[in-house]
């Protein structure tokens, strides 16, 4: 697997990544939630020592009640770790591999969620590797499993297959024509959902949306993967459609709009992760259109590194608000240059 | 009253959303309205309220189970982790593997609405008994053979079939 934000996919790839998560539980043992301190952390240390045991050389592990709050806020920019994790850090703990493509969260609201990303449209490939992760865990542990439920997981959102596979895909023009409360209904419809750029209850950043599928239970897993994929390919009709359509008819705003988003993001002094974030969005779909030529690695790198948490964690501690922007603009201008 | 998302301005704007059924009040301070509505976007996406699924969660279950359960029934508790019924409507989520046991009555119709099944037909444990494996192979190959049919495939649908056979003469002589 390829990781995301080092990848250069094709520049009309309108599609950043590909995840897969897997819910499982612990026969007998109660869920995170009714688990108490001790039981929760004595766990955590039984996954991460009979995973780690085969698998030294490429993973680590990171218990989140023993590291620092900002660090926990960088895994999360990065997608490795969920804010659910990060709320129960208390008994939480992760195990991720050196490119950073595979996590395993435990208690979360699971005891263990395996998950998978890669770059650009490829869900199959990010299934097939959590598949063979979950094997291996399964010789090693007792799931709870029913006959006819399949997976149990604490919420009966996630019983059955304990998948939930989602893309994260911009879609710039869908949203400024006022159209995603449109694909939201439709998707709805099929069984699917469409969220903010990091999954349930987060905000849209950069016009970025992930796409998942909300029915986990009375489907193979390839059948949910397939359906998910072919929708997402409807989705990226759309979008396309919808940009040719503002393309033939304002050609020139189109073409104003990202040269000069461009210019401020490559010349400003003083800018809000905000704001870099909308323009960074015009200049994405700039290159996703061929009228610009920017690698797409760039882009997809500046996403996290303009974070908050990650300028702190790089340049320390007590910068304020003021300094935040200024170190942005200059990261910005390094990058675009 | 206070703005329910920034808990910090005076709220006075009142937004009223029904989903599934379940009515859901918002006080909310004129900026944060004005936030959410040039989002237009899915409510539940715009309040970064991570519980607030859970919240509908919950509406729902009284929804769909509400009435059979709260007529004159005490709540029931899992044996194995403690968790109540009670407890599970109000967060959503579940105590432990067991309390799909316990809450079952309650619970199945539930789930039946969420996921619009009861029957998994996914990924099995290799550990899992034979028994189960087999029953388990013979509804993935029902299910396939009714896709190639609505399909038009009349020779994959042949073959599917010819496959149910085999498996179901190796399994007991058929009696499943």
């Amino acid at each position: 697997m390829i990781n995301w934000t080092k990848s250069s996919s094709s520049n009309d790839d309108i599609v950043l990544s590909s995840r897969i998560r897997l819910a499982r539980n612990v026969k007998g043992t109660p869920f995170p939630n009714k688990l108490d301190k001790d039981g929760a952390r004595g766990l955590s240390k039984k996954i991460i020592d009979s995973f780690l045991k085969d698998n030294n050389e490429n993973f680590s592990s990171v218990n989140l009640w023993e590291n620092d709050k900002l660090n926990n806020r960088v895994y999360y920019e990065k997608h490795l770790i969920s804010k659910k994790l990060i709320n129960n850090r208390e008994i939480s703990s992760f195990i991720y591999n050196r490119d950073e493509t595979v996590s395993l969260m435990i208690n979360e609201e699971d005891h263990l969620r395996i998950q998978t990303i890669t770059a650009g449209l490829n869900l199959k490939e990010a299934y097939s590797e959590a598949d063979k992760i979950d094997d291996m865990l399964e010789e090693r542990l007792d799931y709870a499993f029913h006959e006819s439920l399949g997976y149990l997981t604490a919420c009966p959102t996630n019983i059955g297959t304990g998948l939930r596979a989602s893309v994260m895909i911009h879609l710039p023009a869908i949203t400024s024509s006022n159209k995603i409360k449109e694909v939201s209904n439709i998707l709805n419809r099929v069984g699917l959902v469409i969220r903010g750029s990091y999954g349930e209850g987060t905000e849209v950043l950069s016009n970025l949306y992930q796409i998942s599928n909300q029915v986990t239970l009375g489907l193979s897993e390839e059948d949910l993967i397939k359906n998910l994929e072919g929708i997402v390919n409807e989705v990226i009709n759309q979008e396309k459609k919808a940009r040719d359509n503002i393309y033939e008819n304002y050609r020139y705003e189109l073409e104003d709009k990202i040269m000069r988003s461009l210019s401020i993001l490559k010349s400003s002094v003083l800018i809000s992760n905000k704001e870099a974030l909308e323009l960074l969005s015009n200049v994405r779909m700039g290159v996703e259109m061929g009228i610009i030529d920017i690698e797409k690695e760039k882009l997809n790198s500046l996403l996290y590194k303009i974070s908050s948490p990650v300028i702190i964690s790089e340049e320390g501690k007590g910068l304020s608000e003021k300094d935040k922007n200024i170190i942005r603009s200059k990261i910005l201008k390094e990058t675009l240059r | 009253m206070i703005c329910d998302v920034c808990k910090k301005n005076k709220a006075t704007v009142h937004l009223t959303q029904i989903i599934n059924g379940v009515k859901k009040e918002y006080n909310l301070c004129e900026n944060c309205a004005k936030e959410i509505n040039t989002m237009s976007f899915l409510p539940d996406m715009s309040f970064g309220n991570e519980n607030s699924f859970q919240n509908v969660l919950g509406g729902l279950i009284d929804y769909i189970s509400g009435n059979s359960y709260q007529i004159g029934k005490k709540d029931i508790i899992c044996k194995n982790c403690g968790m109540s019924y009670q407890e599970f409507k109000d967060n959503g989520l579940l105590g432990c593997s067991q309390c799909y046991t316990e809450f079952k009555e309650y619970l199945n119709p539930v789930v039946k609405r969420l996921q619009g099944s009861i029957e998994h037909i996914g990924k099995i444990p290799k550990k899992t008994s034979s028994k189960v494996i087999q029953k388990k192979k013979l509804l993935k190959l029902k299910e396939d053979l009714n896709k190639a049919v609505a399909m038009e495939e009349y020779e994959r649908a042949a073959e599917i079939r010819d496959k149910i056979k085999e498996l179901k003469e190796i399994s007991d002589g058929g009696e499943l």
